[in-house]
């Protein structure tokens, strides 16, 4: 060897030291007896130890307890010329913390061929089985999960082939993954279901969208259950869909409870039907009643009344003061039990009839009513209204009975020789109005004042005052069918009756 | 009044109220010569000449009828409505009375072309008004 020759052989040799030195790996020799005979830097990174500390050193002190009897079968394998390549382990570092290698262990000859030690390459994988690691668990509780969910779950390829079940899957459907891979699952579907549950789930496998449909799936006995299903493609980093994962839920109680329901809806509304039809055949019997009542029942006592007026008109000069008396008791009663049956087929008519209720002028309804009654007018007597009345919300025919009974009353119940005086107003009370009619007559005594708008009620003595005593039943029953509310007052000086209506001012 | 060549036909069931409505008209002082039908059908039997009414000459159409709702066989309301789908009986007039208050009645016997509708017992003041109207001569 020449110094040119034995340059280049030095040079080779830094330059080969430097390559050792610089690896990542750790690159170790020991001797046959396994002591370290050198060690690099990625040795001491890997390792801990500094070349200082480990150089002569048996190569057990890297190798946990528990792994201890792996080095005997490496250096019987090494003797024997062979090669140990990517072997996976564990090895201990110097502060005791393991980490995983790959280690791959080659021979070293001497110029005779003779092995007298070996060179270790050690890589540390600790990173890469960790994920490895992790991954293993994610997948071990993705399992633990979806085996114990209540739902089938399955994952397929994008061809449609199904890879993987759930347990709850076999469970259910009582197969076995054999008959059930690939498109094995069209054999559990309903014929009925089949095409158009494959069409739709094709659809989905080619656009990319998320698949969802209810249909029926059969379990192991045979039945047909309902289930909700869905299916999600899973994309790589690429957006590439790399499989689909599904479930299906069982939803058969659901549906049944809906169709339950949608049963007893349909139930419900037949009965309401039925009661309606029923209630408007009562209300239909309810009118012939009326209707008879008023023509069959008042006919008779016409007649007695009529007969009665033409027997005074046509006999009264040969008859005694007496027989006119009776003649004219006859008269009155008859007149009084048609007006009685007229009044009760009015309150009978206001509680079922239906209402419309629109704005009504109370100042033009005052002038309506009163222009009817002479008894309303003057000399006879005088109603005023103080300011204007406004409009109210209300059933006009209705609001025109009510107010004709107030007015009535008002010029009726005075003291004898006294000019009824009647006083109109109205307030605004919030969204309602309130029309008060004042009148100057007798009034009523607090103790009388809850009887006075019941039916057949009469606080006054018939002998001085006339009256049914259904007039102001009318009164109250009409108002309130109009969402309305009655009341009076009473002080001495006349009778204060009210009507609160809700006002049809917008503005106020 | 009494030579006027009106005729009225009554359509009424209850005799008092035959009974009260001549009274009235008497009254009144009106004496207008009056046929009773005493239903329904009758009433239709008049106005087409069946039956016992074949021979017009003996029962003339009339000029005024005063109409009953309430009747045996076909109703009031029924007669109305044949009397207004019959072109020959458009002149006659009708005048409902009822012992029916009830404003639907009104509504309906207005809607089936009747003039007048008034509530038994008719009051003599009241006949007497409303035939003075009805008999002045039309144009």
């Amino acid at each position: 060897m020449n110094v040119s020759e034995l340059t280049q052989v030095e040079n080779r040799d830094s330059w080969l030291a430097a390559i050792v030195e610089s690896s990542d790996d750790a690159i170790i020799t020991k001797d046959l007896n396994g002591i370290i005979t050198s060690w690099n830097q990625g040795a001491q990174r890997i390792f801990g130890y500094s070349a200082e500390e480990v150089i002569g050193k048996p190569v057990a002190i890297l190798i946990p307890p528990d792994r201890q009897n792996e080095e005997p079968g490496i250096l019987a394998r090494l003797r024997n010329g062979q090669r140990i390549d990517h072997y996976e382990t564990v090895r201990q570092r110097k502060d005791g913390t393991l980490l995983d290698i790959s280690l791959t262990v080659s021979p070293l000859r001497n110029a005779e061929g003779k092995v007298v030690g070996a060179s270790k390459i050690a890589r540390d994988i600790s990173v890469r089985k960790q994920a490895q690691r992790a991954l293993r668990e994610s997948e071990e509780r993705f399992r633990a999960v979806v085996d114990n969910i209540p739902q089938m779950a399955w994952t397929s390829t994008q061809s449609g082939d199904v890879t993987w079940y759930n347990r709850r899957w076999y469970e259910y459907t009582g197969t076995t993954f054999e008959q059930m891979k690939g498109r094995g699952w069209i054999a559990i579907h309903h014929p009925e279901h089949l095409e158009r549950v494959v069409a739709k789930f094709d659809e989905s496998l080619q656009t990319g969208r998320v698949w969802e449909d209810t249909f029926p799936i059969r379990g192991k006995d045979g039945k047909y259950r309902w289930f909700l299903s869905r299916a999600v493609p899973i994309r790589d980093s690429a957006g590439k869909i790399q499989l689909w994962f599904g479930t299906n839920t069982d939803v058969t109680e659901q549906r049944e409870a809906r169709e339950a329901l949608a049963r007893s809806h349909d139930d419900l509304e037949k009965r309401v039907t039925e009661r309606t039809a029923s209630l408007t055949e009562a209300i239909a019997q309810m009118e012939e009643f009326s209707y008879s009542v008023s023509h069959d029942l008042r006919a008779p006592v016409r007649a007695m009344q009529g007969y009665a007026q033409a027997t005074l008109e046509d006999y009264g000069d040969i008859l005694h003061d007496q027989g006119r008396e009776y003649l004219n008791h006859i008269v009155r009663s008859a007149e009084r039990m048609d007006r009685l049956v007229r009044d009760l087929l009015t309150y009978s008519r206001l509680a079922r009839s239906e209402l419309e209720l629109q704005p009504v002028s109370l100042d033009r309804l005052v002038r309506d009513i009163v222009s009817h009654y002479p008894e309303m007018q003057q000399p006879k007597a005088e109603i005023i209204t103080r300011g204007t009345l406004h409009s109210v919300i209300a059933h006009e025919p209705s609001l025109t009975q009510a107010l004709s009974n107030l007015l009535s009353n008002a010029v009726k119940f005075v003291a004898p020789g006294v000019k009824p005086e009647v006083e109109l107003y109205s307030e605004q009370q919030g969204a309602r109005l309130r029309l008060w009619v004042h009148d100057n007559g007798i009034g009523i005594k607090p103790e009388y004042r809850g009887r006075l708008f019941g039916l057949f009620e009469r606080i006054h003595n018939g002998k001085y005052y006339e009256g049914t005593g259904i007039g102001l039943a009318i009164v109250r029953k009409s108002v309130e069918r109009m969402g309305g509310r009655v009341g009076m007052e009473s002080n001495g000086k006349g009778s204060k009756f009210w009507i609160e209506l809700p006002s049809a001012q917008t503005d106020s | 009044m009494t030579d006027s060549g009106k005729l009225i036909l009554l359509v009424e069931d209850d005799e008092n109220d035959v009974f009260f409505f001549r009274r009235a008209l008497k009254k009144a002082g009106l004496e207008i010569p009056i046929r009773l039908v005493t239903d329904g059908e009758q009433a239709l039997q008049y106005f087409n000449g069946d039956g016992q009414y074949r021979d017009r000459a003996a029962h003339p159409l009339p000029d005024i009828i005063f109409l009953d709702l309430k009747l045996p066989y076909l109703s009031g309301m029924d007669v109305l409505e044949h009397i207004q789908k019959q072109p020959a009986l458009n002149t006659i007039d009708v005048i409902v009375l009822t012992s029916s208050p009830e404003e639907r009645d009104r509504k309906r016997a207005f809607e089936l072309g009747a003039k007048e509708y008034l509530v038994k017992p008719a009051a003599p003041k009241t006949l007497l008004q409303i035939l003075d109207r009805l008999m002045q001569p039309r144009e």
